[in-house]
């Protein structure tokens, strides 16, 4: 259950996360997880193919940078991508809230 | 599974141009040496990994398409240079061509032109539309020319033979067809 959920709001997760500022695949997948309390733990390598969505989408930009010797992809949210975020953060609190209000 | 082994499945898997491969990839890579011990298995089955970056198709790259006019223009121009060292001098004044000959080279420039104009455009808005048309109007210049270098050998003896006429255009013709799947984000049906 928790997968078919996290697959419809998996493009809402990724850009939250990364409005906090720029990251890496796998910092933005360990911030999911750690900001879920462990509850979104999906196979890590689906994070990319979503977050090359989002990019070919013009909401988020990418480039190559290198720490400590390692090469990482970073990936920043775009102005668009805010504007995205915005929208996709009205819709899921007027769901939460509907969803809420009958099963409570 | 080791990752080596992993990527390979993975690229095995993948169908997407070589620059977009190197890519996914390489992050992949990236990920699986800070994942450590059990990375490959988090990172889930390299089909259904490779599956998903399928779905998405290849994104244009209409820098790219418009860099490939922009070579092949170079390409073209010095093919132009090569051809006119090796063929005999026309055998008719100025501005008497048959066959159309003068026009048929007038509108080879215009699309030549065009093709510079438009790819210099592609490079600085990136717009897929006109790296496209910018490989149109290069494939266009090729298509133009050859017509003339044929019609041209046939009215001057001792010209370069048709053959190697042909070989030359196909050779300019790839740049195009290459920079306008690139530019359109076609993508190549096997891995």
């Amino acid at each position: 259950m928790h997968g078919e959920l996290l697959k419809g709001n998996l493009e809402l997760l990724l850009l939250a996360v990364l409005a906090d500022g720029p990251r890496h695949g796998y910092a933005v997948i360990e911030a999911l997880r750690a900001r879920s309390g462990g509850t979104f733990d999906l196979p890590e390598g689906t994070v990319y193919p979503a977050l090359h969505r989002l990019e070919a989408g013009a909401l988020l930009t990418s480039a190559w940078s290198t720490e400590s010797g390692r090469r990482r992809r970073v990936y920043s949210v775009t102005r668009r991508g805010r504007r995205e975020l915005a929208a996709l953060r009205d819709t899921w609190r007027g769901f939460n809230d509907a969803v809420a209000a009958v099963v409570t | 599974m080791t990752t080596e082994r992993y990527l390979a499945e993975l690229s095995g898997h993948l169908h997407a141009w070589p620059l977009r491969r190197r890519r996914i990839l390489a992050e992949a890579r990236s990920h699986l040496e800070e994942a450590g011990e059990g990375g490959v298995e988090r990172f889930g089955d390299p089909a259904d990994v490779a599956a998903r970056f399928n779905e998405l198709g290849t994104p244009p790259q209409p820098r790219l398409g418009a860099l490939a006019a922009l070579l092949g223009s170079v390409f073209v121009f010095g093919a132009v240079q090569g051809l006119e060292n090796r063929i005999p001098p026309a055998p008719w004044p100025e501005g008497a061509a048959p066959g159309g000959l003068e026009t048929l080279f007038a509108l080879a420039t215009v699309c030549y032109l065009a093709t510079l104009v438009l790819a210099a455009a592609a490079l600085v808005v990136r717009l897929p539309a006109l790296s496209l048309a910018a490989c149109s109007a290069l494939g266009a210049t090729v298509l133009l020319l050859a017509v003339h270098a044929f019609r041209r050998a046939d009215f001057v003896a001792g010209s370069p033979p048709a053959w190697q006429l042909a070989l030359v255009a196909l050779a300019a013709l790839t740049p195009p067809v290459v920079g306008a799947a690139v530019a359109t984000g076609a993508r190549p049906q096997r891995s």
